[in-house]
């Protein structure tokens, strides 16, 4: 922990010194940049006769020299080709997490992260992106003290690169290489054409299904031609669900001989409509467990290799947006474990998953996801069996944008699994985020460890950025 | 009919005629106000400066109450379609952090029956998402960028919707002006927050130098106050405009730091590709940062 508060405070140090370096000073330059001669200003209409208009008030008298120019706004000109702005270029943020749950008197998350991005357009044509972030996780969280798992009981720190890519441009095209995300599919919470990137079941999933996926080395390339646009793919050593940090023995093995992943996306866009058209040779995300009957200590993970075929749509009509995703997945497993004697039988797996989105006049965001899915072999049996995921959101920014409150109901059916999450997340400057969320149902996020009981728990986060 | 109900008549037809001469030369002010708005924001690269805060009087002085919220944007707008009355936009948040790289790519349309389009670049997902904006018909006065202006009070190209009147002429603020009072037609009501708006605008420039906003109940509700006009290539602009929401006593205080206008902007820069293709959008915002004032 001493190491952390020197860290904190070295921090905002470099804080202090970047913005002294832009020159900003934001207490001083801006608030007297709104200061000024002001009389009849707040009595509303008192001073203003229906009969003289032209009453002439001080304060559009004395308003020449008001600050116009930002001084953080220097070296603006030279952004795209110096080297010497790097400091406007670097965002860090700091922030803490703790989660309790109400039920079980214990804590299941506690950890602090220190989070640094870096961009910038060094050379003409090019783009650089740096994405660093390094978590501590101390007695009480999960990751730590999770027996299930073999985890020790010792606090520690884990290092992750979000991302770390270069694109370069040549006329239509763009080639982006290095390690990133890539999200396919339109339907927000369903995996059924989002499957390229990993899911990472050791961040808390609040409302935002985004801040539980992971990058990986890849080659994306992009064309594009007036209203369509061309996406090739290439993962040279794609990774899978990560679900904890240490004891990865049997997860590395998995990686470590996986081959390259590679796929195409062709998009269309007309007014109000997108179509998406994808095809890929993909290795699954999560492992299937092989246990060993003899050794009990023993397990083998092996995903299955599977072409995918998908179809995906985006269309807006006044204030209602309609989202579906039909893939067709070759070859995936039946079950999620078997005994390493036994043969595993797989086979075609389709999936649907439709969105709605309404935003009111009023800027409320209500929205529904439903995602199913069935092996090819259970529609002779029951065509009507699916396995089902529903979730519905909504969200609202309330008083000039400080405070969001979201909702998040998430159902599934096999297993039987329900969650429902209420965040507040509230920003006190342009600095600091405070953010707390109650949380009812069952750890989704644990599937196949634990029976789950519906529990109550409490997240608080804050964070500071700069 | 004797003199007395003859001369009656005729002064009736006379206020008549001069009021709705009157109404008549308020549009063709508004008109020509709003042509040279459109004709700004028409292929132009604009770094703009927003910040926000509650503010209160203190010594015959406004000043804030607390820390200013500072968004810093740049922009591209262009103006198409008949009459240049579309608009196609892109803005990219620079700042704060918490906000950087967020992009907005908007099509809005002349015709209320067609959808406004809008797309949003999502930083943490790293890929764009339309939004359903619906169409101008039914769109309710939203925030801008959560400052106390709304998308009301940024748009152009509506004078159709309003009824103008000039209510006084004269001298304010060492120009001559008209105060011209706008009251929306039922086309606008359904879409306003506003019973009325006064305009005083500066006769040479064309410009306003001050609005006032009255809200449904006829009460004076905002005050926006515009300064630092500047002639670039024959068209008079503010460069800072404050507006004060006197219900609330918030304000936000938008300045242009630099403004390149009549650029050539490609058509398909105002597309998708610029919110995630990071290197073709900052090359070709390179280029035109080289025209700013």
């Amino acid at each position: 922990m001493k190491v952390m508060f020197v860290f904190v405070i070295f921090m905002f140090s470099l804080h202090d010194l970047l913005l002294a370096d832009t020159g900003q000073t934001l207490g001083q330059e801006e608030a007297g940049s709104v200061e000024q001669d002001e009389d009849a200003l707040l009595e509303g209409d008192d001073h203003l006769s229906e009969e003289d208009f032209l009453f002439e008030e001080p304060f559009l008298a004395t308003d020449e020299n008001l600050g116009l120019y930002s001084s953080s706004d220097k070296n603006f000109n030279d952004q795209a080709s110096s080297f010497t702005t790097w400091p406007k270029d670097l965002r860090v943020s700091l922030q803490g997490d703790l989660k309790y749950n109400v039920d079980l008197h214990q804590t299941e998350v506690r950890r602090s992260s220190l989070r640094m991005k870096y961009e910038t357009a060094m050379w003409t044509s090019s783009y650089l992106r740096l994405d660093a972030k390094y978590q501590y996780f101390n007695q009480g969280d999960f990751l730590v003290a999770d027996l299930l798992v073999g985890t020790g009981q010792s606090s520690y720190g884990n290092a992750s690169l979000n991302a770390a890519w270069f694109q370069y441009r040549v006329n239509d095209c763009t080639i982006k290489l290095g390690q990133q995300s890539l999200f396919w599919g339109a339907v927000e919470g369903s995996y059924a054409v989002d499957v390229i990137a990993p899911i990472d079941a050791t961040q808390p999933l609040l409302t935002d299904f985004s801040e539980i996926r992971t990058s990986q080395h890849m080659a994306v390339f992009n064309c594009y031609l007036n209203k369509s646009e061309i996406e090739l793919i290439y993962l040279p050593k794609p990774l899978t669900d990560l679900y904890q940090h240490k004891e990865r023995t049997a997860t590395n093995e998995l990686e470590d001989s996986l081959h390259e992943e590679f796929g195409f996306r062709l998009t269309q866009h007309w007014e109000g409509f997108d179509l998406s058209l994808m095809y890929a040779h993909l290795y699954g995300n999560t492992p299937h467990i092989r246990l060993n009957p003899f050794d009990q200590e023993s397990i083998q993970l092996i995903v299955p290799r599977y072409d995918f075929w998908a179809l995906s749509a985006v269309w807006a009509i006044d204030r209602l947006l309609v989202k579906g995703d039909l893939a067709y997945s070759t070859d995936q497993f039946l079950t999620s474990r078997s005994l390493i004697t036994d043969a595993i039988s797989s086979e075609g797996q389709l999936e649907i998953a439709f969105g709605f989105e309404y935003t009111t006049s009023r800027s409320h965001l209500f929205a529904i996801n439903v995602w199913q899915y069935k092996h090819i072999n259970e529609f002779k049996t029951d065509p009507s069996l699916y396995a089902r995921t529903w979730n519905v959101s909504w969200n609202k920014e309330f008083y000039n944008d400080t405070l969001s409150l979201s909702l998040l109901g998430l159902w599934l059916d096999q297993p039987k699994r329900q969650l429902t999450t209420l965040l507040a997340e509230y920003q006190w400057n342009d600095f600091w985020v405070f953010s707390s969320a109650l949380q009812f149902g069952d750890n989704i996020q644990q599937l196949g460890l634990i029976e789950p009981e519906p529990q109550l728990a409490l997240q608080v986060s804050m964070k500071y950025q700069f | 009919m004797n003199i007395h109900n003859m001369s009656l008549l005729i002064g009736f037809l006379l206020m008549a005629s001069s009021s709705s001469i009157f109404a008549n030369q308020a549009k063709d002010i508004m008109d020509k106000v709003d042509t040279q708005q459109r004709a700004v924001a028409d292929s132009t690269l604009s770094l703009s400066h927003l910040s926000s805060c509650p503010f209160a009087k203190k010594n015959k002085k406004i000043s804030c109450t607390e820390s200013p919220r500072i968004k810093l944007m740049e922009s591209v707008t262009r103006q198409n379609g008949e009459h240049k009355k579309d608009s196609q936009s892109i803005s990219i948040v620079l700042e704060p952090a918490r906000e950087k790289g967020i992009g907005m790519l908007t099509y809005s349309y002349d015709d209320d029956l067609k959808n406004t389009e809008s797309w949003l670049y999502l930083s943490a997902l790293g890929k764009v998402k339309r939004m359903a904006s619906g169409s101008g018909e039914d769109q309710e006065p939203v925030a801008f960028f959560g400052s106390e202006f709304t998308t009301e009070d940024m748009e152009s190209g509506k004078t159709d919707e309003y009824d103008y009147d000039i209510l006084q002429e004269g001298s304010y603020s060492g120009h001559q002006v008209w105060v011209i009072e706008a009251k929306p037609k039922a086309v606008r009501l359904k879409k306003t927050h506003y019973s009325k708006l006064l305009f005083w605008i500066e006769k040479e420039r064309l410009v306003a130098l001050k609005v006032q906003t009255y809200d449904r109940h006829a009460k004076l509700s905002k005050r926006i106050m515009f300064k630092g006009f500047e002639n670039i290539k024959g068209l008079w602009l503010a460069r800072d405009m404050t507006i004060y929401n006197l219900k609330i006593n918030r304000l936000s205080r938008l300045k242009t730091l630099k403004i390149a206008m009549g650029v050539k902007v490609e058509s398909d820069f105002l597309t998708q590709r610029s919110l995630n293709d990071f290197a073709f959008r900052e090359e070709t915002l390179a280029s035109l940062r080289q025209y700013f004032k």
